[in-house]
């Protein structure tokens, strides 16, 4: 009895079909496609047809995330069946998953060769299959195909020849000689692997795809791809909790062409920080070294130096332990804060944004925001406003919170100061997997934070440092001019993003916020009233009106200032440089933004005198700028290729050699060497 | 507006990274099932739990269904004091989707001998354990800790025949965890029908 119900359970839900040649069953039609008459010592590639109705689908050897392929279970004692061959599959989304398999039609195919003696090839294959669009029919069918066996060769009706031979081609090639799949990193969480074509015309710029064969081990959705020098970088999810398999194997297609690649775990896994023409392989360790370099550089930057320099000397006053404690403090906010920077930045970068460090400053916003900042800093510093929780506090006196605040503004404020040591470092953390990615942050934190914990912690340093005393107070008034300075700065890079009515904005909101302070200086409580409702109404106005003045812009960009044209500089065009070079020209891309401030020196102290663009233009070199002020993947992706996520980035296309990375901080004695070296 | 953007990216990260992993705490849950209480994960804290995806209409959940293979087991273990829930994300509109009546019904009908039949139609509890398809297994141990997640058997074939010869590893996993040995296998590939969440 419970049998029968078994049974007839199942053939609610598969087709009922009896040995047959083709089949029709609910949404495939499956057939055979062989030769009419088969020569009797001939070995024949058949195909096992899926005609399947449109919006579903069938499924690859491996299914992806639900599904199953189909299973081929031949019998037959007359001749040799090989294993089924796959042809190249797609990857088809079904709600939140991807499966792997084949729409409309495909042939397995088989290497079929009859067995010496026999009259007649008879083949029974047992086929089960599963037919999906979002509901999921399987099936089960007995097929047949027995065809007479004749002397001479097999017979075949070309147009049945013509589809075996289309999905032929679609089969992975035996050959090994074209690609080499080499391990960059496994992780719990991703398998990281490169591909280079072993010779030349196998793809142009186009990335090949990539398949995993085997389902257990790696998730089936498309892997993050990059571009890189002579290669590409795939960057695929892993199941949680799955172990360690000892090896992966891939399909790799491009176009029809199709190949399987092992790759052994053995031996081969390693953190990479390849940067074969600049950098060299730098190892961890002094990439954490350099980053704790740069961020006792960022120190002495004009945008840190004022915040820095008015908290130390409100710690002055107090005593050695209170003094400890808020270095320590203060130690901890920049360390939480490039902790957060870093984990967005890592967050992003494993949703596949485009983005490097910086990222922040691209925001109109956050300019704005900074503007406004350093413009309250200053006015306060100027003596211009003063009340009991004012930004002095916020940003320098002696409080706990407020020490921990400073560590937190003196990261924001040193962003755009990235110094000539970090540039190395935050490349190389974009390329690194979390762990030391987070600690290259958190070493920039802790160059950041130390020579103040130092000063804080040894007496004798201490002792160096002047008593306290009226000249503080000039000091700090002093201080509010390198603020002012980085206020002019920041208005310029507003503009550049938002046009001159950017400029316009934010000096208007300036302009408002200086008169609300001034107002709110009255005894009058009405008046004082008024002072803070000005105060709110500017600033949430200029906040408000960026994206009206950002879309102005958009609509009129030729408005813009031409940054990028001026001496003969040209934007940013890879096909213009694959073309120059084609043509024997040396080629120097400037990757620089506004709100980078070494690269505006660069910029001004030697790539636009007079001297170096006529150097330049006595070489016949392409002079070309990324500007990365804003936004913008075409630069991000430029930039990763030479394994650097942050400007400035200086690049020497050499005639004919490979490209060449300049230092970050330049001088004209090194554009010089770039021209003599070829003589 | 970036920061947000930013914000709301690193928490959505958080949300995907949140599936039931072997070796992890089970993620909690709190939803209705057929028999109108409200279950809990903690309501079963110190007991062994097993979490079975269904979905009645699925070929593959037929396969276990059909076979007995699947009230064998929960007859079996529920006997050994695990709870079993069966839980349907089906959502309405969507194969497999049942009210709590017809889930009722539906379970009486197949002689179901899972502890209780969840109530799932907003997918929260499926896309909290990360469930792909039906069924997709979970085994929790009374600590709380997902100690097994992946496929019912070794065999993803539809054909019920097939499940003599297969290896079950829930029944491989519970046998071993609650005597204390090791569970040899502690994730797999899941195989069947994609969950049918909403849209």
């Amino acid at each position: 009895m419970k049998f029968v119900v078994i049974l007839s359970l199942f053939f609610a839900f598969s087709f009922p079909v009896l040995a047959a040649e083709s089949i029709k069953a609910p949404h495939v039609e499956i057939s055979w496609v062989a030769p009419e008459k088969w020569g009797i010592h001939s070995a024949e590639r058949i195909g096992l047809q899926f005609k399947i109705d449109p919006q579903w689908h069938i499924y690859w050897k491996n299914s992806g995330d639900s599904g199953a392929p189909p299973k081929f279970n031949f019998s037959s004692d007359k001749s040799v069946v090989s294993q089924p061959q796959w042809p190249i599959p797609k990857r088809i989304p079904v709600g939140h998953l991807v499966n792997i398999g084949y729409e409309n039609s495909v042939l397995f195919l088989f290497q079929v060769s009859p067995i010496a003696g026999s009259k007649v090839l008879n083949l029974k294959l047992s086929l089960e299959w599963l037919v999906c669009k979002e509901e999921c029919i399987p099936g089960i069918a007995e097929m047949t195909l027995t065809r007479p066996l004749v002397t001479g060769p097999s017979v075949w009706i070309k147009t049945n020849q013509d589809k075996i031979e289309a999905f032929a081609k679609r089969i992975p090639l035996e050959e090994t000689s074209s690609w080499d799949l080499t391990l960059i990193e496994k992780t719990e969480e991703k398998l990281v692997v490169d591909l280079k074509a072993k010779r030349d015309g196998l793809t142009g710029s186009e990335a090949p795809d990539m398949f995993p064969v085997d389902g257990e081990n790696v998730n089936p959705q498309a892997p993050k791809v990059e571009t890189m020098d002579g290669r590409f970088r795939y960057t695929f999810a892993l199941p949680a909790g799955r172990g360690n398999p000892s090896q992966f194997k891939f399909l790799i297609t491009h176009g029809d062409l199709a190949w399987e690649r092992e790759l052994s775990l053995q031996g081969g896994a390693k953190a990479v920080i390849d940067d074969d023409e600049s950098v060299g392989r730098v190892s961890l360790v002094s990439l954490l070294f350099f980053a704790f370099i740069g961020g006792i550089i960022l120190n002495l930057m004009p945008c840190v130096l004022p915040v820095l320099s008015i908290k130390f000397l409100s710690i002055l006053k107090t005593s050695i332990a209170d003094r400890r404690k808020d270095a320590l403090l203060y130690l901890a906010g920049v360390l939480t804060t490039f902790f957060a920077l870093g984990s967005v930045f890592l967050v992003l970068r494993s949703a596949g944004a485009s983005i490097g460090w910086g990222y922040q400053l691209q925001s109109p916003f956050i300019i704005l925001f900074l503007i406004l900042l350093f413009w309250l800093m200053s006015l306060n510093f100027l003596g211009v406003f003063e009340f009991g929780e004012s930004i002095t506090n916020w940003a320098g006196n002696a409080n706990s919170a407020s020490s921990f605040t400073t560590g937190i503004l003196a990261v924001f404020v040193a962003a755009p100061c990235t110094g000539p040591f970090m540039g190395t470092a935050l490349g190389a953390a974009a390329t690194l997997p979390v762990a030391p990615a987070l600690g290259i942050f958190l070493s920039l934190g802790f160059g950041l934070g130390f020579p103040f914990v130092l000063v804080s912690f040894v007496p004798k340093l201490y002792k160096l440092m002047p008593k306290p005393g009226a000249w503080m107070e000039r000091l700090k008034q002093f201080l509010a001019f390198p603020l002012l300075g980085t206020v002019i700065w920041l208005t310029w890079v507003l503009g550049i993003q938002l046009g001159s009515d950017g400029w316009l904005l934010s000096s208007t909101l300036l302009l408002l916020v200086a008169l609300a302070l001034w107002l709110g200086k009255t005894p009058n409580r009405v008046v004082k009233g008024l002072a803070v409702v000005l105060m709110l109404v500017a600033v949430t106005a200029g906040f408000i009106s960026i994206p009206k003045v950002k879309m102005l812009q958009v609509n009129a960009s030729t408005d813009k200032v031409p940054l990028s044209t001026s001496y003969g500089w040209v934007p940013y065009d890879r096909s213009a440089i694959d073309q120059a070079r084609a043509q024997g020209r040396s080629v120097f891309v400037d990757f620089t933004a506004a709100w980078c401030i070494t690269c505006q020196l660069n910029k001004k102290a030697v790539l636009e005198k007079e001297s170096v663009l006529k150097m330049f233009q006595d070489n016949n070199v392409l002079i070309m700028r990324a500007d990365w002020t804003n936004q913008d993947p075409v630069i991000t992706k430029a930039l990763a290729e030479y394994n650097r996520n942050s400007v400035p980035v200086y690049l020497f296309y050499d005639k004919g050699a490979h490209a060449q990375i300049l230092p970050q901080i330049l001088t004209i004695k090194m554009i010089e060497n770039l021209f003599n070296k070829k003589e | 507006m970036k920061a947000l953007v930013f914000l709301s990216l690193f928490v959505a990260g958080c949300i995907a990274f949140a599936d039931a992993v072997p070796g992890k705490p089970a993620p909690a849950f709190e939803t209705s099932a057929a028999d109108g209480k409200t279950h809990k994960l903690s309501d079963y804290a110190g007991k062994w739990i097993v979490m079975e995806w269904y979905n009645k209409d699925c070929p593959y959940v037929k396969k276990h269904y059909g076979s007995n293979n699947m009230q064998d087991l929960q007859k079996k273990y529920t006997g050994k004091g695990v709870v079993w829930l069966s839980v349907n994300s089906s959502a309405e509109g969507k194969e497999g989707y049942t009210d709590a009546k017809e889930a009722m019904k539906v379970a009486k009908d197949t002689k179901s001998n899972a502890t209780a039949v969840l109530l799932d139609p907003t997918g929260v509890v499926g896309k909290a354990y990360g469930s792909k398809t039906t069924p997709h297994m979970f085994v929790i141990d009374p600590k709380g800790t997902v100690v097994y997640a992946g496929a019912i058997d070794d065999n993803n074939s539809s054909d019920p025949k097939v499940i003599a010869k297969s290896k079950n590893y829930v029944a491989a996993a519970l046998d071993a965890g609650m005597e204390n040995k090791k569970i040899e296998i502690t994730s797999t590939k899941p195989y069947g029908c994609g969950t049918k969440y909403a849209n």
